[in-house]
């Protein structure tokens, strides 16, 4: 389409798709009308039968992918640590039921495959051989609440250097790199249940300042709010804890941008998370102009995949219209 | 603008909503006694998926029902996915069996002559671990930091079915 190549990640279109809204067919076709290069399937949400598909499904798939002109670019999968109550999975079943879902992905057409941190490093250098074999690029997710920093990914950053293979990698998503919450934060919130005046402006303040929680908080009520502001700041507008589970967004005043830009050398595909881009292309808490620039700085020519996941804070905005306005920001910024 | 009682109940209620399931679990329409041969040993309803993605049923602790006001003894329950049936008490075993993100889920309640026709209030409460997480480690070690495999997550809901 321009200067970036897009991937839409299907999983934007998932609350309706699950809902029985939309079929699949509905969904590729609606990312083909939004101009996507290609797309990433979230492969226990939209792949039936899975982790085993059978072969029907499979042909079905790329039958589709040529009718709609889409290249299946990434293939998502989990670590699934919660399965057996009271341990987590086992070195040998990582192993296995990785490579049972790279041999799925093969038969796709998908090139990376993304997996979690879970899988851990010891895995991936067992897996190595056979992602080589298969021709595909294994990449672990770098997701929100963890950063650049987190331990498990100093290791798997040991783990690329020493292995110098453009077969393993990471996947950077942008909500281990925002700033603060979106616009919409509040949109579920009924306008005469809070001050969203108030709170919009400490929103701001939150993710572009150092002022502590208790000194916003004060602040609050010095301007006219009362303990239901407090309480909704508390919980949508400050951070969660950093400690918090898995898929939470961890806001940083300054977000780890030189982390960002390390991470690169070992990037071939990125999500590009957002929950909200507003009229004017702007995407608030979520730095893209800065991280665009270090994308072009380090020569990145990889798929960046607009991942809308705005319909956490508020279902009734149109995600076609939100990606479409994701692909002209990075556009605009490239 | 409402007292401050009345806005914090609206501010809780929003905020006490499960903001990751995609779907209502007792799903719309879906209630009926099943009758074999004229003869009628149960009833059964479908709940939709308890995640943004399909989950294995082994990630399932526990259902509990409630129907007009009267809890629905466990031994009357049965899980159903992928055309296989199992106790609730027994679900945590079955790691084979992967509840796909828009495959049935079934619940059936054996009771003779089933539900009488008109509307019935069903109440649930399902309790789940999570699929996946941040924690990691091998097999048993360090699985007691996992958090988020300890507490699983308990999700309510409530609706009226109507028997025809």
């Amino acid at each position: 389409m321009g200067k970036v190549k897009h991937s839409i990640t299907l999983y934007g279109f998932g609350e309706p798709y699950m809902r029985g809204e939309y079929t699949f067919e509905d969904v590729l076709q609606k990312a083909k009308r939004l101009n996507a290069d290609g797309i990433e399937i979230v492969a226990p949400q939209m792949v039936p039968g899975h982790p085993n598909p059978s072969e029907d499904w499979i042909a079905y798939f790329k039958d589709c992918c040529q009718k709609f002109e889409l290249d299946p670019v990434c293939y998502s999968v989990y670590i699934d640590s919660g399965k057996h109550k009271g341990r987590f999975l086992n070195f040998d079943e990582r192993f296995a039921e990785t490579i049972n879902e790279m041999e799925v992905a093969k038969k796709l057409g998908c090139k990376i495959v993304r997996s979690q941190d879970a899988l851990l490093p010891t895995t991936m250098e067992k897996l190595l051989p056979y992602v080589e074999e298969l021709g595909l690029h294994l990449a672990i997710e770098l997701h929100g609440p963890w950063s650049p920093s987190t331990p498990v990914f100093q290791e798997y950053y040991e783990l690329f250097e020493r292995k110098n293979s453009d077969a393993i990698g990471v996947v950077p998503d942008f909500s281990a790199f925002c700033s603060g919450a979106p616009e919409t934060v509040l949109n579920a919130f009924p306008d005469d249940c809070c001050h969203k005046d108030i709170l919009m402006k400490i929103n701001k303040l939150y993710a572009s300042t150092e002022i502590p929680e208790e000194d916003l908080v004060k602040m609050i009520l010095a301007e006219g709010g009362d303990e239901v502001d407090v309480l909704l700041c508390k919980k949508r507008i400050f951070s969660i804890p950093r400690d918090s589970h898995m898929g939470a967004i961890y806001y940083r005043t300054q977000p780890d941008y030189e982390g960002f830009r390390n991470m690169m050398r070992h990037a071939k595909y990125v999500h590009g998370k957002f929950f909200y881009v507003n009229e004017d292309l702007e995407c608030q808490g979520i730095d893209y102009p800065k991280y665009v620039q270090i994308m072009k700085e380090v020569g990145f020519n990889g798929y960046i995949a607009s991942e809308y996941e705005g319909n956490h804070f508020d279902n009734t905005i149109s995600d076609e219209v939100q990606i479409a306005r994701h692909m002209q920001m990075l556009e605009k910024l490239w | 603008m409402k007292t401050i009682e009345e806005r914090l109940a609206v501010v809780n209620s929003i905020l006490g909503a499960s903001d990751m399931l995609m779907t209502k679990p007792l799903k719309a329409g879906t209630c009926h006694n099943r009758v074999i041969e004229g003869c009628c040993t149960s009833y059964e309803f479908q709940i939709d998926n308890l995640s943004y993605r399909g989950i294995w049923i082994s990630t399932i602790e526990d259902i509990q029902l409630t129907v007009d006001g009267e809890e629905t003894p466990k031994s009357n329950l049965q899980f159903f996915c992928n055309g296989v049936g199992y106790s609730i008490a027994d679900m945590v075993t079955h790691t084979e069996n992967f509840w796909g993100a828009r495959d049935a889920g079934i619940v059936r309640v054996y009771k003779v002559g089933g539900l009488s026709k008109g509307d019935h209030e069903f109440k649930i409460v399902i309790k789940k671990r999570a699929d996946f997480g941040h924690a990691y480690g091998e097999g048993v070690q360090g699985y007691d930091g996992a958090f988020e495999f300890h507490t699983p997550m308990v999700i309510e809901d409530s609706c009226v079915y109507t028997i025809e």
